[in-house]
């Protein structure tokens, strides 16, 4: 194929050209009449060029410098800026894209891999087979793509992709990633987001709506609606304003859920929680503090702090640690009071509380009170056995039955 | 002008600390997957390609960058061991993160 050169400098016009053409450093580009300069071979630029019009080549590789195509640029094959900016004012259409430095649309783009060194700047959509930027990539409108990496920062609008990964801090406007989502500093969505796996080691924000599988977060996630996610493993502090749904939860350090707190599977948390609503998981066990309106729990739940339920807290085993408080009724199928701890109204098959451990009422089939425990009034059905130095404020009662439990 | 010089410094905000120089960049390089070379490291780490040759040279020795020469052309990747350090080092700014964030209500 023919070849036209333009030289170091120089400022042409061109309309259809059958050729490669191959322009020197600060090469100045015109379009005919209607605009568009098509080029149906090679573009070949030794520095940066400025194309007045819209440009459709065959493939365009430029070494270095700022490219500049003021309306669209469409190219059959590659584009490839190897150490300089590619700018383009319109859409952008391509196979492969590389570019150095700085890649900069004010258009949709259209293309198959796009990688950029440094900066990935696009003002409308994305829809690429993968895009990868080493430092930042800002794209204000929906992105579709198999694949987005970025060693840096990512601002993305509405998202339709496969796997989503950042170096230090992501900000989506929600959609879907199929995939995982890893990002090593801080995440954010702004919207509802349909999610595979999320995994970041700082900071999570979530809009109201997200859903997805597993969610590790090394510091602290916020949610400002609800929640779902397959499971929830925070380091430090989570805050849900809204209501949370999942498997299993283990936070670290607190957890404050506004609505309701509902798992299949275990929950698990280092310090605090606090739950606005209703709490119903399979098992919990909370180092500190928890309070909910109600607890409904299908296993065991061990306390080691201060337990405060309005509505009451139901399981099959209650553990409060020693020294441990719980305010509101608790039932369950067996209740152990560690040594020193206290609680108000107590109900279920078997109640024991250890040495020094207090109770206001027990409602059981079978009362154990250890050495110097304390209890306000006792009912029982079965059998009591009253350590030395326990004291019974009224004297036990026997009871032909269990009271039917309050739902 | 330096033409080693990034234009742009994408990931620059004030004065970095040594730790989050060396994370960026190890982000920056597991992004090319094995086959970054120094100036495209230096594009997305905004830092000049004589003062990143320095931290990067370091980053090899310490065994957390790995350096590849094929017919002149020298590429880098992270290894296991600079993997884990940025592993460790997320990790740790969440912990920060907690201390200086306020408590839950």
């Amino acid at each position: 194929m023919p070849t036209q050169g333009i030289p170091r400098g120089g400022h042409v016009r061109l309309g259809r050209l059958e050729a490669d053409l191959t322009a020197g450093p600060d090469a100045v580009i015109d379009a005919e009449a209607g605009g568009l300069i098509e080029v149906t071979g090679t573009i070949r630029l030794k520095g940066g060029a400025t194309f007045q019009g819209s440009l459709s080549c065959g493939e365009l590789r430029a070494a270095k410098g700022t490219v500049r195509v003021a309306g669209d640029l469409v190219s059959r094959g590659p584009v490839r800026v190897e150490r300089g900016v590619l700018e383009v004012g319109g859409r952008f259409e391509a196979a492969d894209v590389d570019v150095g430095r700085a890649l900069r649309v004010a258009g949709p783009i259209r293309c198959a891999r796009l990688e950029v060194g440094g900066e990935l700047e696009g003002r409308a959509s994305v829809d690429a087979t993968s895009i990868v930027a080493g430092g930042r990539i800002a794209i204000a409108g929906a992105v579709s793509a198999r694949e987005v990496e970025v060693g840096g920062e990512a601002e993305l609008g509405r998202l339709a992709i496969g796997s989503l990964s950042a170096g230090g801090r992501a900000t989506v406007e929600g959609g879907e990633v199929s995939g995982p989502i890893e990002i090593g500093g801080t995440f954010e969505t702004r919207g509802a987001l349909r999610y595979g796996r999320l995994e970041v080691g700082g900071v999570v924000r979530l809009g109201p709506g997200c859903t997805g599988g597993e969610i590790e977060v090394g510091g602290r996630l916020t949610a400002t609606g609800d929640l779902r996610a397959d499971a929830l493993e925070i380091g430090g502090l989570g805050e849900v304003a809204g209501s949370f749904a999942g498997d299993r939860v283990e936070v670290g350090g607190q957890l404050s859920v506004g609505g309701t707190l509902a798992t299949t599977g275990a929950v698990e948390v280092g310090g605090r929680l606090r739950v606005g609503g209703a709490l119903s998981a399979g098992s919990i066990e909370v180092g500190g503090e928890i309070r909910a309106r109600e607890a409904r729990i299908a296993g065991a739940v061990e306390v080691g702090g201060r337990l405060e339920t309005e509505g009451g807290l139901r399981a099959e085993r209650i553990e409060l640690g020693r020294r441990a408080e719980a305010r509101g009724p608790i039932h369950a199928d067996q209740v152990l009071l560690r040594s020193r701890s206290r609680a108000e109204t107590v109900s279920g098959r078997r109640v024991e509380l250890e040495d020094r451990a207090e109770a206001r009422s027990i409602v059981a089939e079978e009362v154990r009170l250890g050495e110097k425990a304390r209890a306000g009034e006792v009912k029982y059905v079965r059998s009591i056995e009253i350590g030395r130095g326990a004291v019974v404020g009224a004297p036990a009662v026997q009871i032909p039955a269990m009271p039917p439990v309050p739902e | 002008m330096d033409p080693s010089r990034p234009a742009a410094a994408p990931l620059r905000r004030g004065r970095r600390e040594a730790t989050e120089l060396y994370a960026t960049i190890l982000e920056v390089v597991k992004r090319h997957q094995a086959s970054a070379r120094i100036t495209r490291i230096s594009y997305g780490a905004g830092m000049p390609v004589d003062r990143l040759k320095v931290a990067v040279d370091r980053l090899v020795a310490l065994g957390l960058l790995g350096r590849q020469e094929d017919d002149g052309v020298v590429r880098y990747e992270v290894t296991a061991r600079g993997q884990s350090f940025l592993d460790t080092y997320w990790k740790m700014r969440g912990f920060i993160e907690l201390f200086s964030a306020p408590p839950l209500p």
